[in-house]
């Protein structure tokens, strides 16, 4: 009996220990039988279908033994950074341009150069997503979708109050004030449980009081967050917070998916997101209502109404990945493929950051695409167009703003006190090497 | 009686065959627990010792750490995001150490006096407990909006002062909304926990006070809760090291907002962690959160002793 004890305690220890020191026997590939992994952000499953279409069957009628897992996971962001440290990441993933510094200077994306010549990226793609995917001049990751922040307005509401689309201050405020005096709320807006949304709240007023140019030199650092037209835009938006604008002062109390829903209801005239709403988030023609998308109003006598642009989501290729080649083909072939990719677009695919044409598009398209399509367009080749804070602005200012924007809102901090601390996050990440890309 | 007499040398092999005994034992119980130690080691005690490590550097948690000594632990001490989130933790902890206890005891000292129907009751009482906290949450967001939740119900009422109720958007009510929602899944366990501690209590000591004409206070004060000391002890530890790790509920529905009101040090640090890629700095806050919670558990595991009790 105790001899049995023993043996089974050895077997038990031996087994544990094979368990953990033991070298993992990975899936491999057979012979010629190729898997690569991307791993995405969570969408659903019938945007999937559209990547499944568009993007992974055309490939894998060209290399039948190319298997693609793609990973749609939720904090995708977080998971990927902890899969790269553990050396365990997929062979492709999305991310933030932001994040590109931190990932190219650690050495986890390869240098993307070689592709950029040999596929002519410059001239393929929109050149300010090209830039905004840099580190070092090179291009460290693909610039994957592009996407205009702007203000969507329900006309048959602003009709229905005698009310017309605000391109000023002045009727921005009487927009909001009747809105209100009817029980309407002005801008639905919700940001509870994900705080980086405030970076649209933030973004427009900067674009539009302060001005894009005033933007590029803040993140320059040729000014500072204590200029006045850059601490002017945070008093109007704390300002306009107050007076019940941005969704009657309720925006922490509720998510955003509330907020759309007030919107979709005609509960508000207005909502403050972008190009990616009705495009890639709400299948088409499930608002009931004549919508349409503008820039931003101006907030200021001089400062031209505007909306941001940005990349949506750019793709690092992993460096530890032995298909790099297959990884840029794979998305080449679609990016590349203008017909391929504005069908894709048509069916409620993010916007590619390609460059395509409207000839590009199929003649048949739903009213609604086509119309998300233009606006687009319009506020993206406007003579003003702004720097949205989640493809431009330095990580660590970023973060700042993004995580404590609302202390002013709900009268925690000072403005002062605020843009202080943004100054010396920004202060921080010029030295870390930063360069503005826009 | 011719005594027994057993040599030197005898007893010499006696006590060799005793040792041998005991060492293969040992090394029998050794064995045994071998293979959960080297499972505990890797997976708790070497990223533990890697996490000391990590609080002394610079990291992002991707780039090769840089060693800057106790810089991340001065950076704490004025550090106000960290001493809010500490503020705020410890209105969680108490809020925890005193209202499932309440709710739980009362509850409990009813319910072993109802006969019957406690079981159902019971049972009610002990529903949100199975429910995950993600949920829960959830479903209590829905509840707190004030476009959706009871606020709309109050609205149609015509309860002007609280149709606006919206505790997830006010910095003075987010935190206590959201322990709200962990108090109500969390306080069934704890009426169970109290009724099994109620059922060990002698019914002697009980009848002794009635004998002295002892009210119902007296046997609560004098009684029933000297008995159950040494639960309610192990309650404490539990809570204050749970509390100190609590994050579904906030990060669910608040991820910490609106405006920091609800952010906890878990909160914080996974935000330092993984928002601003602070790794260096969240090792430095998570081990001393760690080192607080072993003093807090040393503390009282001290007192217990010394009004002898067993310690937990």
């Amino acid at each position: 009996m105790r001899k049995m004890k023993k043996i089974i305690s050895v077997l038990l220890s031996l087994s544990m220990v094979s368990a953990i020191g033991g070298v993992p026997v990975l899936a491999g590939d057979k012979d010629d039988d190729i898997t690569i992994t991307l791993s995405w952000t969570n969408i659903p499953a019938a945007k999937q279908e559209v990547w499944k279409k568009y993007v992974f069957e055309p490939f894998q009628e060209k290399y039948p033994n190319v298997t693609i897992d793609f990973q749609c996971i939720p904090d995708q962001e977080q998971t990927t950074r902890v899969q790269l440290a553990a050396g365990a990441a997929a062979d492709m993933f999305s991310m933030d341009c932001t994040d590109v510094f931190d990932y190219a200077s650690s050495g986890f994306i390869i240098s993307l150069e070689d592709y950029r010549k040999k596929y002519n990226l410059d001239d393929a793609m929109y050149s300010w997503a090209i830039k905004a995917c840099e580190y070092n001049g090179e291009l460290y990751a693909l610039p994957h979708s592009v996407e205009t922040s702007d203000m969507t307005y329900n006309m048959d509401l602003l009709k229905e109050l005698g009310l017309e689309v605000p391109q000023t201050r002045e009727e921005f405020e009487n927009v909001c004030n009747k809105a209100i005096e009817q029980n309407i709320i002005p801008v639905a807006w919700g940001y509870s449980g994900v705080p980086v949304l405030v970076a649209w709240f933030y973004g427009h007023y900067l674009t539009t009081y302060a001005g894009p140019e005033n933007v590029k030199k803040l993140l320059s650092g040729e000014i500072t967050f204590e200029d006045e037209n850059i601490k002017g835009a945070f008093e109007m938006m704390k300002a306009d917070w107050d007076a019940g604008y941005i969704n009657d002062k309720k925006s922490g109390a509720i998510s955003n998916d509330e907020a759309r829903s007030l919107f979709m209801n005609g509960k508000a005239l207005f909502n403050m997101e972008g190009s990616w709403y009705p495009m890639a988030d709400v299948e088409v023609g499930t608002w009931g209502f004549d919508w349409g998308q503008v820039k931003w109003p101006s907030m200021r006598d001089g400062v031209p109404a505007a909306g941001d642009i940005s990349v949506g989501e750019c793709i690092g290729i992993n460096s530890n990945t032995e298909h790099a080649d297959l990884c840029m083909e794979l998305m080449l072939d679609f990016y590349l493929n203008r017909e391929l990719a504005a069908a894709a677009s048509a069916e409620g695919f993010s916007t590619p950051a390609a460059i395509l044409s409207e000839e590009d598009y199929p003649e048949e398209m739903h009213e609604d695409s086509i119309k998300a399509i233009s606006f687009e367009k319009e506020i993206m080749s406007a003579e003003s167009v702004g720097y949205a804070p989640w493809g431009f602005f330095p990580s660590k200012m970023k973060v700042y703003l993004d995580d404590n924007l609302d202390k002013i809102l709900y009268d925690q901090i000072s403005i002062d006190e605020f843009l202080s601390q943004a100054q010396e996050k920004l202060d921080q990440d010029l030295a870390d090497g930063y360069q503005f890309a826009g | 009686m011719q005594g027994q007499t057993v040599s030197l040398p005898h007893l010499m092999r006696r006590g060799e065959k005793e040792l041998k005994k005991i060492k293969k034992s040992r090394l029998n119980g050794t064995l045994f627990i071998l293979p959960a130690f080297i499972w505990h080691f890797c997976i708790i005690v070497v990223p533990a010792c890697s996490m000391f490590y990590y609080s002394l550097t610079k990291w992002n948690g991707l780039s090769e750490p840089k060693f800057i000594g106790l810089d991340n632990f001065k950076r704490m001490l004025h550090d106000t995001d960290f001493l809010f989130a500490i503020r705020n933790n410890l209105i969680w902890t108490v809020l925890f150490l005193f209202v499932p206890l309440v709710l739980g005891l009362g509850m409990a000292l009813i319910f072993t006096k109802i006969g019957r129907v406690q079981m159902p009751l019971r049972t009610l009482c002990f529903l949100p407990y199975v429910i995950s906290a993600a949920v829960s949450g959830k479903i209590f967001t829905v509840f707190y909006s004030p476009y959706s939740g009871i606020a709309t119900i109050f609205d149609k009422l015509g309860v002007d002062s609280m149709a606006n109720f919206a505790p997830l958007g006010e910095r003075s009510q987010a935190l206590y909304a959201a322990a709200f929602v962990d108090n109500w899944h969390w306080w069934g366990f704890v009426l169970v926990l109290m009724m099994s501690a109620l059922h060990q209590v002698s019914a002697e000591l009980y009848e002794a006070a009635d004998m002295e004409g002892a009210g119902f206070f007296q046997k609560l004060l004098n009684v029933t809760i000297p008995q159950i000391r040494p639960t309610i002890a192990a309650y404490f530890i539990f809570v204050i090291i749970a509390t100190f790790t609590t994050f579904d509920y906030v990060w669910i529905m608040t991820q910490g907002g609106p405006a920091g009101a609800t952010e906890l040090l878990s909160t914080r640090i996974y935000k330092t962690n993984f928002l601003t890629y602070e790794s260096g700095y969240s090792s430095a806050m998570s081990l001393s959160v760690c080192l607080f919670a072993l003093a807090v558990y040393l503390l009282l595991n001290h007192l217990q002793r010394k009004k002898g009790g067993t310690g937990a």
